[in-house]
């Protein structure tokens, strides 16, 4: 940061605490996805920027159809084969624009820099393959070793993440596994490669909550122990205050929230995250009833103007269906937002109104 | 098969995430022991073995040439130089067989020392094994060439004056010489001709009667397995590969690569096949076996090419083969070797019933008399005994013919059920 010319303090120490270690990992700036289909265009994905320090673990929190499987499939560039366009913006890892890339390239960084896991462990593993012909694999392709030094990379993999009598299971097919289990071998087959940044979509969601638990500990372990970011996809706050650092909320294709993790459940300022956070249930509050967000994601096809939010905030005002809002910063600049309501009541908690009552449309 | 029934029993309904031993086998290993269950699936591939024997043997059990002999110039082994005489086998599939009847007992040899160093003398290994010798054999040949394609004259393959010992024993012994010799069960070839004996009925001389040339039935019926496996397989062989690559490529990419090669299948599909098939095989002036593969071959595909695209198509998104994308493996990989193996298992189901409709056809093409007439067709034993009006002439190949469709038929149907026990059930 020594060509910084601006004389704005304000602004240099705004850029210096956006970067939690200065140069972030990866940079997703101003992105656009959408998909052309039958019915007509959808905007899956509309102008979402974040970054990831490295050694930093990010939530991606949101609702389904909110998009945060489409950053994530974006970065990879896998949304490509499912019909998907990046129209505009950058994605930038480690200073390369990933969007610039030619498959070529792409497969040299998928699987080798950047891994990922996904939702299903039940599908994600082919049943043909043994666990160890598919962790193995990688390690053939983008570290070069041979046959034998691979069985053991595998073995020593598998004990990595937790696998017990893991000579043994080398040689198991999938189907032999549990969803606990396999979960754990797609961790590990994206850790073969010792990636700088892990994508992690819904990696829990299919799984039983005690295993969740063991999976999203081994996460965090394994994070510490190997120092690689991780992008983490859930709709699941319980995994973000356990893991995450730093969450980002999305609704609708946009980000509307963007804050460490304590301010999100301290201090949230959109009231789609209060919404969020209210329809929670925590342990040891019996009493009372979930408040659930009111409405549903609107139709990708016919999105509302304005704030997307707006048909079903409690917050509403008359400007909100007319503007949109862009993100700014409250407290920190950190701490990113993107309402109207709090732009002009910066100083109160939404967490402080309740929202019954509050006129809700349909 | 000795498998414990017990544990049969159990692997039929193959409970699902149970912990036991019986988890501990791959896919195709529970495919294969439900097969095993089905005793009309078993009964056909012991056939098909049977037939495989048959074809290799066919030397042994028919041929006018002795094993040993001796007419007091001392031993001679006319028998085994007869294997490669291109007047006693003109077809290049009669060369195939024969080196491997050369070759089973060195690859016997190969097979128990192989298994005595892995000191694993399992079954598991002999399917593993047969495709190595067989995938060498075919190699060793490939590279020898195969008359007729490749001008390079064939080493193993050699033209050499033929004397019928058959006539020559009788002609000796008639002149009160001692001869002293050793002939395989039958003592015909099935390109010797004798126009005296022509349609004679079935004798204890000819097992099945003489065609209208005089050739014997019974060792026409017996190197004619060697011609109909190898259409069927070569064929269908061929086809599949066809279908597979042009499926995969459809089914995966899509856009306009399916658009084309889907075009392309449908113009195909609207040819009726078998008429396809007759134009293509009047176009070729000297008709081989070959031709007839490749024509069967060429035409037959779109079917493949369909399951495999619409397997493709569902296969390519489910998650393992995004995971397979994102761990950074190139398309060829994904496609071959992800992809592939999990579409794969309805082919096998076609592909074996197609072997049975390419030696129809390749039937249907020798009975109309547009066949290879160098080969020993069952077809044209037909046609003789149409034209002949003869029972016995129709009914040998028929039989024959019968035979071999039905069972290959009855592994078709077995390999279905065991690919798929909720059809079953």
């Amino acid at each position: 940061m020594t060509t910084v010319t601006s004389n704005d303090p304000s602004l240099e120490q705004e850029r210096f605490l956006n970067r939690p270690s200065n140069a972030p990992l990866l940079e997703i700036r101003d992105l656009h996805v959408q998909f052309s289909t039958d019915i007509g265009l959808v905007r899956a994905v509309e102008g979402v920027s974040f970054q990831i320090g490295r050694g930093e673990v990010l939530a991606v929190v949101g609702e389904s159809g909110s998009g945060k499987s489409v950053t994530a499939m974006s970065i990879l560039r896998l949304i490509e084969s499912q019909g998907g366009q990046i129209t505009k913006g950058s994605i930038q890892f480690e200073g390369k624009d990933l969007l610039a890339f030619d498959e070529e390239a792409l497969r040299a960084i998928r699987g080798n820099e950047i891994a990922m896991i996904f939702q299903e462990p039940m599908t994600s593993l082919n049943p043909v393959y043994t666990v160890g012909d598919q962790i193995g694999e990688s390690l053939t392709l983008h570290r070069g070793l041979a046959q034998e030094a691979v069985r053991a990379e595998v073995v020593r993999l598998l004990t990595l993440v937790g696998i017990a009598d893991a000579e043994n299971r080398v040689d198991e097919y999938p189907h032999q596994l549990s969803g606990g289990m396999r979960q754990r071998v797609m961790i590990a087959m994206a850790l073969a490669c010792d990636p700088r940044l892990l994508i992690a979509d819904e990696p829990t969601t299919a799984l039983d909550v005690t295993v969740q638990a063991q999976i999203l500990e081994l996460l965090q372990e394994l994070q510490a122990k190997l120092g690689m970011s991780i992008l983490l996809i859930t709709h699941d706050l319980g995994v973000v205050a356990s893991v995450a650092q730093r969450a980002v909320v999305m609704y609708a294709g946009r980000v509307v929230e963007c804050a460490p993790v304590e301010e999100i459940f301290e201090n949230p300022k959109h009231p789609y995250t209060v919404g969020l956070l209210r329809s929670v249930p925590k342990l040891g509050q019996l009493q009372g009833r979930l408040e659930p967000i009111a409405g549903n994601v609107p139709d990708a096809l016919s999105l509302p103007p304005g704030c997307r939010f707006h048909p079903r905030c409690p917050f509403r005002m008359p400007r909100c269906d007319q503007e949109t809002p862009t993100l700014r910063s409250f407290g920190s600049a950190q701490h990113q937002a993107a309402c109207f309501w709090s732009d002009e009541n910066p100083e109160r908690s939404l967490l402080d109104i309740h929202p019954k009552g509050a006129e809700v449309s349909t | 098969m000795s498998n414990n029934p017990q544990q049969l029993s159990v692997i039929g309904t193959l409970p699902k995430g149970t912990a036991s031993d019986l988890d501990l086998i791959s896919y195709w290993e529970s495919v294969w022991l439900r097969l095993c269950r089905n005793r009309l699936a078993m009964f056909g591939l012991w056939c098909i073995a049977g037939l495989c024997l048959l074809a290799v043997g066919a030397p042994l059990l028919s041929l006018n040439q002795p094993l040993y002999w001796n007419a007091g110039q001392g031993a001679q082994f006319p028998w085994l130089w007869s294997l490669f005489n291109r007047l006693l086998f003109e077809n290049s599939v009669d060369l195939f067989f024969n080196t491997i009847l050369v070759a089973l007992p060195l690859w016997t040899l190969g097979y128990l020392l192989w298994a005595k160093k892995r000191r694993l003398l399992s079954r598991k290994l002999l399917p593993k094994y047969l495709m190595m010798a067989l995938g060498f054999h075919v190699a060793l040949l490939c590279a020898l060439g195969p008359s007729r394609f490749i001008f390079v004259d064939n080493p193993l393959y050699v033209t050499r004056p033929v004397l019928n010992y058959r006539v020559e024993e009788q002609r000796l012994h008639g002149a009160g010489q001692a001869v002293s010799s050793v002939f395989p069960m039958r003592e015909w070839s099935y390109r010797e001709t004798d126009p005296a004996q022509s349609v004679q009925g079935p004798s204890a001389e000819h097992w099945l009667g003489t065609d209208t040339e005089g050739r014997d039935v019974f060792a026409r019926m017996l190197y004619g397995t060697r011609i109909s496996l190898t259409i069927g397989v070569v064929a269908v062989l061929l086809y599949v590969g066809i279908g597979v690559v042009l499926g995969a490529l459809a089914g995966y990419f899509g856009g306009w690569v399916d658009n084309v090669i889907s075009r392309a299948i449908e113009v195909m599909i609207c040819f009726p096949s078998f008429f396809l098939i007759l134009t293509l095989a009047a176009l070729i002036e000297e008709r081989s076996i070959f031709h007839v593969m490749i024509i069967i071959g060429v035409t037959s595909w779109t079917g493949v090419a369909r399951l495999i695209r619409a397997e493709f198509l569902k296969q390519k998104n489910l998650d393992y083969a995004q995971a397979a994308v994102a761990l950074g493996l190139s398309q060829t990989r994904i496609i071959f070797r992800h992809l592939l193996p999990n579409s794969i298992a309805p082919v096998l189901v076609t592909a074996t019933f197609g072997i049975a409709s390419a030696i129809l056809i390749e039937s249907s093409l020798s009975f109309l008399g547009i066949g290879d007439v160098t080969a020993a067709s069952w077809g044209q034993t037909l046609n003789a005994g149409r034209l002949e009006q003869k029972l016995w002439l129709v009914l040998a190949p028929g039989f024959a013919i019968f035979f071999v469709v039905s069972v290959f038929n009855l592994v078709g149907e077995g390999l279905r059920d065991a690919l798929d026990p909720k059809l079953k059930s």
